[in-house]
């Protein structure tokens, strides 16, 4: 708008070119940058629309591309492929055309999960000929976002089948343990659920480009009420002056010639005017080098080699190029937790066997050693069947087992007999476990590694390698898992001797054991402490040998109990119930869920940084509050966290309210016993940690209270009438975690806190599951360096590593916050300083839009004279080192509170760029009014002066943005006196005779009078010191955090140059002395214990005609389906089916 | 899916490619100087300011003070045909437009030493206002052949002769004009006429480069307040005809601010008289006033001046050195007392410190035994 108003001679008093140079710059960067951010864009999605799926097109498998995949196409997917689109399984290699699949990247569950095809389906098999002859109708609902719910209709052969979600697979999913599956594709591409539950994609913007926004709204405002007023001026000018003024400068021939009518036409021109030469306040460069900026920040990202992660290859990368300072001002982090705080690997850690606890590694003297690389690992070589990634370190274990004790073999026994895992014996003769649960699967594979290897089963036994002796045990029943018993167990038979063996959450087992070993128990009890202290999951073992009388009066009630027609769970628990009792404790096992290196720091440094961490996982309560415990977000000097899992609306209400009654009541009370209070008073933020408290405590949010929520209550929790108590709550805890939460709800409490809080959130992600939320958030990062790459591709900022999340915030967040807000600040002094010389000469020149500087010199202002050093400052600057920034994560708290780029800050910027411009106006007026140089000629001529007024400006903002600048490297130094340079040789060049300009002579003539050096001089020092010495004040008499450390840093530098700096801390475990917390926690799901003592999963297959067909109640608990009989392999054991 | 392979194969090596480059550039490790406002620093500073700008000052304002100047305004002088009238007066009539004013004043001079030199000074004459600068044509003024129709159109209303677009000004627009033409005459002791040297006065650089005489002067016309046209300003001199008349040169270099001097004449020197300046004593100055000011409220005046190596007598510089110089060492002096009391409250400073043992968690005892080494160093620091 400004450059057509130019094109208008009678307002213009600039050249149409003025505007042109910075316009034609400015957009092509622009222009450059977005096609550079498209193509990446492109690049990455085409790397998903273009994965390669097996598409069933005229009979023939042929490879398409994703995007191209079709609904009513036949797919065929391999083992551990990622599923194209939302299915209809049509048949599977597996037996009984069952599929097992992985979720994790749906709903976070790291189980396999089991689906299975509608028998008629099923006898296509990988009949290609038949497949492209399928032919069927299939009604299903409209595309949704519900990850659990399915339902439709399949005509096929012109019977009905009624679907459902068994029968669907997702898009997302992994196939998993099986060989092949074809499926029906029911939706593609965007109506798939997993894209359904990902949200829309919203442009981002930061909190920084909105205010600024709002800034340049006021700066037009203020650029408004300067123009009027110079309008009302030039209008009293023209009437007093200009109008008698005539003789030797007459109006304009359009322009009125009454005197009042005159004044005011040209006043009402001279707006316009005023519109154009002051319209530099707001600067069309300031949102291209904002870009640049940034652009070049996330370049820092993707460049860090300490946000490499070496094993996986995989260096940081920012997606988005425009959120970079909203790093610096993180206030909430929402995690995922598996693949995201977890790697999703179990190990068997530890173990208590007879009151003997073994897995810390000792020296000879017995000191415990800290594990790490050189700690000498556990040789299993003498056992064929150890696995290389199997790692022990306690060789005490071994050795007991080697010795023959007798516990220690009963203890693995129970482990390779009591479980459901399902054994595969590769091709090259490798034993490997398909574990429904990870947490078994290690338990089984510890077994195997010590010696007691897990090797085939079948319906009705089990067969295990004890030291190269195969036995075969007679499996009488499976006690199978669930969420209310919290334990599975298992009868086995050998050699007549009827044993029961049990795993179960301590508790439970504890409630459950013989009086006889209350010693035991109390050993045991004190070992599961230790290792749920450090964070392990546990799980104790017992046993219990069974008389065969009675066991068959058991068995008959079991019996009764599993044909119950209602309450069959129920009945069966009773049966259950009756057999576990006055068992034998035989020991305690400890897994890990192996975090992710260097998670724990990771989250206390960001703790300490002020930054609320609140995790949002899929997975299961136990688990959550496990891995809250072991990655230190839930720490045991916090009270016991309020679990909120009440499954009503009133319910969630009251307990919502109980926990906030409960925390206020402890705060008014006094109690600030422990935890960190962080006194917010005025610029400098010291924290101090004690138990006087006699410190001011205005923010008392950080108390030590930690929530945990289920997914249902989640339900009610986010309505609007319950959203603001949740929040209220959530707000006053320390640590809050949501579990069994589904995509979406991710993303809406994601979105709660981002509405209500004004606060950044950031979400992190692994999965498909977190797409929602990482979509929602200011911030979405995703892990990268997995399979899955939804979670990268709608992500920000993707890393291999959670704990990089650390330096990602620390210290690129801080730097990016910080060099932008420097830029930001210094960009509008520099523009205010420089346009308002305008107005001041305004006064002098009859209001008439004369330019005070060289049109030239307006142009080249922004883009060439002083972009360059702010720009690098932008880039380059930093107050204190990354070291530094990760040690004292305290000097993030700036961030957090706005602090260094706000409306006040703003406003003193353009404050100190009005005085600065009264400065540079007024001292060389002072100088040169009625002054000649040195041999009689005319110095304060209008070009002379001008040439003045901008050498001194250009010099005075380039020693300000010295003045900013605290990391001087040699660009800095380049640019900065390269601007200063330039500036003079290019006016020196461009106002020679050779050029032609009529500015010719001026820069010579001016810069060789005594007067110039003179003015420049004073000017500088007079806009220079007030600045050193208020940031003197500043920094001695109230240091900022960033001030103390830098020195800190300095004298350290100069002090001890050869000092290592690495201080980073070591140890992730830590002792406590809090007392006995549950460390259960198992990811299972019931009902493999049926499929496995139903042989419906089972390869080798009994002949078994005679009986009644197998039925998959059991499985599906739906009488809907029927399974045709098993295919008769006639090579089989003879085994029968222990049929129920 | 290469990721993954052990670390150690070489293939392992050769699939690692997206590691970034551990170079100082990027990984923000550049060498670098990272200055902090000390007291060290900051304080001499301050008075080496201090002490710097205030001889400075107190030079600049004698020098200026060494500078002889004399200022006549004249805006209000006598009519010398008619003594009743002021020649401002005068100018009121509009009959007298284009008509000459003398007006004669005797003053009393001081003592000139050096090369003197004659301006002429306005007040509240807008030479500033963007109508008036731009009204001008810098390619006719310098010598190309502009044809009329291609003139500056900033020139109207003084482009074309009213009623005849074929016939221009030259120059045309209307700082050419207004210019300026009074002219002023000298003589010391009613007897001796000081010589006043009419080129030498202009910019050399507009004089050769920006003001060139067209070949021509075809359909070209004087600007109606002139007397004659441009290629007659001095027909005894060639040099200084045309554009290339230093009198015009001067006028068209616009000043910054309403009010402004412009030279207008040099003291000759080589008369014997005033060899070294201009001797003390009476000398009657004749102005032949034709250039009205005062229906803008403006003021004529002329001005006798020596220089210096700063150029013409203005004590502003000499003041605002001495002013800052001074406010320089106010601060410093500030600046000290309140770092001597700051000094007593180490303790503050120490705490903040100490507290942030705590922060670093786990940090080797070692580091914090050394806070009290530290905090010796702030200490030493001042």
């Amino acid at each position: 708008m400004v450059f057509l108003c130019q094109l208008l001679p009678v307002i213009s008093s600039l050249t149409p070119l003025t505007t042109v140079i910075p316009l034609v710059a400015v957009l092509l960067v622009t222009a450059i940058k977005d096609a550079v951010d498209d193509f990446q864009r492109h690049k990455n999605d085409d790397i998903v629309n273009n994965r390669l799926s097996y598409v069933l097109r005229d009979g023939k498998l042929i490879e398409e591309r994703w995007h191209k995949v079709m609904v009513g196409d036949i797919i065929k997917l391999n083992n551990n492929d990622f599923v194209a689109a939302d299915l209809l399984l049509l048949s599977a290699s597996e037996p009984n055309s069952l599929c097992y699949i992985e979720t994790a990247e749906l709903d976070g569950e790291t189980n396999l999960k089991v689906k299975q095809a509608i028998d008629e389906t099923a006898q296509l098999e990988d009949n290609h000929d038949l497949m492209s002859e399928f032919s069927a109708e299939l009604l299903c609902e409209p595309p949704n976002n519900r990850l659990s719910k399915f339902e439709g209709k399949l005509t096929y052969n012109r019977k009905e089948y009624s679907l459902d979600n068994e029968k669907v697979l997702l898009r997302g999913c992994i196939l998993r343990n099986t060989a092949w599956c074809y499926g029906l594709v029911i939706f593609a591409g965007r109506d798939t659920k997993l894209m359904m539950n990902s949200g829309k994609t919203k442009f981002k913007r930061t909190h920084i480009d909105r205010l600024m926004n709002l800034l340049i709204i006021g700066i037009f405002l203020f650029l408004v009420t300067m123009c009027l007023i110079c309008t009302v001026a030039c209008g009293v000018w023209e009437s007093f002056i200009g109008y008698d003024f005539q003789a030797y400068l007459p109006w304009e021939s359009f322009v009125p010639t009454s005197k009042e009518t005159g004044s005011a036409t040209i006043a009402v021109l001279v707006f316009l005017s005023y519109i154009i030469i002051l319209n530099t306040v707001v600067p069309i460069s300031l949102y291209v080098s904002v870009e640049i900026i940034r652009l070049v920040n996330s370049l820092w990202i993707n460049w860090d080699v300490k946000l490499y992660y070496d094993k996986k290859d995989t260096p940081a990368k920012a997606r988005t190029t425009t959120l970079n300072e909203e790093l610096g001002q993180i206030e909430y982090i929402f995690s995922d937790k598996t693949g995201t705080l977890t790697q999703n690997i179990m190990t068997f850690n530890k173990c208590s066997i007879n009151g003997k606890s073994y897995g810390d590694p000792m020296d000879e003297l017995g000191n415990m050693l800290e594990i790490s690389e050189r700690t000498p690992k556990v040789d299993f070589s003498d056992n064929s069947y150890a696995e290389p990634s199997f790692e022990f370190y306690d060789k005490h274990l071994l050795e007991d087992i080697q010795s023959g004790v007798k516990e220690t073999e009963a203890f693995f026994r129970n482990l390779a007999l009591c479980h459901t895992v399902m054994p595969e014996t590769k091709k090259d003769g490798r034993l490997e476990y398909q574990a429904q649960s990870p947490d078994e699967g290690a338990l089984v594979s510890a077994a195997r590694n010590f010696g007691f290897v897990f090797k085939s089963r079948t319906p009705s036994t089990i067969t295990i390698e004890v030291n190269g002796e195969t036995e075969i045990y007679e499996l009488l029943c499976i006690l199978d898992f669930n969420n209310v018993r919290k334990r599975m167990s298992v009868i086995v038979r050998k050699d007549g001797k009827i044993t029961l063996y049990c795993k179960g959450a301590d508790s439970i087992i504890f409630e459950r054991l013989d009086p006889s070993c209350s010693q035991l128990k109390e050993l045991t009890l004190s070992h599961l402490n230790e290792f749920a202290q450090t964070g392990l999951r546990t799980l104790c073992l017992a046993q219990k040998e069974l008389q065969p009388d009675v066991y068959d009066k058991w068995k008959e009630k079991h019996q009764a109990a599993s044909v119950t027609l209602d309450n069959r769970d129920d009945a069966l628990d009773g049966v259950y119930e009756e057999i576990e009792k006055n068992m034998i404790l035989v020991g305690a096992t400890a897994i890990e869920d192996k975090l992710q290196d260097g998670v724990p720091d990771a989250i206390a440094n960001l703790a300490l940084a002020g930054i609320k961490i609140w995790v949002l996982t899929g997975d299961k309560q136990e688990t959550a509050i496990n891995i809250g415990y072991s990655c230190r977000l839930l720490t045991e000097e916090m009270e016991e966290p309020f679990i909120i899992s009440a499954e009503s609306c009133e319910e969630v209400q009251k307990e919502l309210q109980t926990a906030l009654d409960e925390i206020k009541k402890a705060k008014t009370s006094g109690r600030n016993d422990v935890g960190v209070i962080i006194a917010n008073g005025g610029g400098g933020q010291a924290v101090y940690n004690g138990t006087n408290g006699h410190l001011p405590t205005q923010q008392e949010e950080y108390g030590d209270f930690a929530l945990v929520i289920n997914g249902h209550s989640l339900v009610y929790a986010l309505k609007p009438e319950l959203e603001g108590l949740f929040l209220e709550l959530g707000c006053s805890c320390k640590a809050i975690i949501c579990c069994r939460v589904t995509p979406l709800q991710k993303a809406l409490v994601v979105d709660l806190v981002k509405r209500s809080k004004k606060s950044i959130t950031l979400a992190i992600g692994d999965g498909a599951n977190d797409v929602s939320m990482i979509k929602m958030a200011h911030i979405g990062v995703g892990i990268s360096g997995q399979e899955g790459m939804q979670a990268v591709l709608a992500s920000d900022y993707s890393m291999a590593q959670f704990r990089y999340l650390e330096r990602l915030l620390l210290v690129h967040g801080r730097w990016s916050y910080l060099r932008m807000c420097k830029f930001l600040r210094y960009f509008f002094y520099k523009n205010f300083a420089f346009t308002l010389c305008h107005f001041w000469f305004a006064f002098f020149c009859g209001f008439s839009a004369q330019t005070l500087y060289d049109p030239y010199f307006i142009s080249l202002y922004n883009v060439f004279y002083t972009s360059l050093p702010v720009l690098v400052l932008g880039m380059l600057d930093q107050d204190v080192n990354d070291d530094y920034s990760i040690r004292y994560p305290k000097l993030y708290t700036p961030g957090l509170q706005d602090a260094l780029f706000n409306k006040r800050k703003f406003l003193w910027s353009v404050c100190e760029g009005v005085i600065s411009s009264l400065i540079l106006f007024f001292i060389p007026y002072g100088a040169f009014l009625y002054t000649h140089g040195v041999s009689g000629y005319d110095l304060a001529d209008m070009q002379s002066f001008g040439t003045v007024v901008a050498a001194i400006l250009v010099v005075a903002t380039n020693l300000r943005c010295a003045l900013d600048t605290s990391y001087w490297t040699g660009f800095n130094h380049f640019v900065m006196w390269g601007s200063i340079i330039y500036f003079f040789c290019f006016i020196l060049a461009f106002y020679s005779e050779g050029i032609g300009y009529s500015y010719v002579g001026v820069a010579l003539s001016v810069f060789s009078s005594a007067n110039f050096w003179l003015c420049l001089l004073l000017t500088c020092t007079l806009l220079i010191v007030p600045v050193v010495a208020y940031r003197f004040y500043t920094s001695n008499i109230n240091p900022t955090l960033s001030d103390k450390v830098r020195l800190r840093q300095r004298i350290k530098k100069t002090k001890s140059r050869s000092r290592d700096l690495n201080f980073r801390r070591q140890s992730t475990m830590r002792r406590s002395t809090r007392s006995m917390r549950s460390g259960y926690a198992f990811a299972h799901q019931e009902g493999f214990g049926e499929l496995i003592t139903s042989g419906i999963n089972m390869r080798e297959r009994a002949e078994d005609k005679h009986k009644e067909p197998v039925t998959l109640t059991k499985i599906t608990r739906h009488d809907s389906t029927r399974s045709k009989p098993p295919p008769v392999e006639p090579n089989s054991n003879i085994v029968f089916v222990e049929h129920l | 899916m290469a990721p993954g392979t052990p670390t150690d194969s070489p293939q392992g090596e050769k699939t690692k490619n997206r590691r970034p480059k551990d170079t100082k550039f990027k990984q923000q490790k550049l060498p670098a100087w990272q200055p902090i406002l000390t007291a060290n620093t900051v304080l001499p500073a301050f008075f080496a300011i201090g002490v710097a700008f205030i001889p400075l000052g107190v030079a600049l304002l004698v020098t200026s003070n060494n500078i002889t100047e004399f200022v006549l305004d004249y805006t209000n002088c006598k009519n010398s045909q008619n003594p009743n009238e002021t020649c401002a007066k005068f100018f009121e009539n509009v009959n007298n437009t284009g008509l000459i004013c003398r007006c004669e004043q005797e003053v009393e001079l001081p003592e000139f030493k050096g090369q003197v030199y004659m301006y002429y000074g306005l007040t509240n004459f807008y030479q500033n206002h963007r109508r008036y600068v731009k009204s001008r044509d810098d390619n006719q003024l310098n010598g190309q052949s502009v044809g009329v129709s291609s003139l500056n159109t900033d020139c109207d209303p003084y482009r074309t002769v009213k009623g005849n677009d074929s016939e221009g000004y030259a120059p045309c627009g209307a700082i050419a004009n207004s210019l300026f033409n009074d002219s002023y005459t000298m003589v010391f002791n009613n007897s001796v006429p000081v010589n006043l040297l009419k080129t030498g006065i202009a910019w050399v650089s507009d004089k050769s480069v920006k003001f060139n005489n067209p070949s021509n002067w075809d359909h070209m016309h004087k600007p109606p307040n002139w007397a004659r046209p441009v290629w007659e300003l001095d027909v005894n001199a060639t040099s200084n005809n045309g554009y290339k008349n230093e009198d015009l040169i001067v006028w068209m270099r616009t000043a910054a601010l309403p009010s402004f001097r412009k030279l207008y004449r040099r003291i000759d020197h080589s008369q014997t008289e005033f060899k070294d300046g201009l001797q003390a004593g009476t000398y009657k100055i004749t102005i032949d006033y034709s250039y009205p000011v005062t229906a803008f409220q403006g003021t004529k005046s002329i001005i006798l001046t020596t220089t210096s190596w700063l150029g013409g007598k203005n004590p502003f510089l000499g003041i605002a050195y001495l002013v800052v110089g001074s406010l320089c060492i106010i601060l410093g002096v500030i600046f000290s007392v309140i770092q001597l009391k700051w000094g007593k409250r180490v303790g503050d400073f120490g705490k903040t410190f100490a507290v942030k043992k705590i922060l670093i968690q786990n940090v080797p005892k070692s580091f914090c035994l050394k806070e009290s080494f530290y905090q010796n160093q702030i200490l030493g620091e001042k």
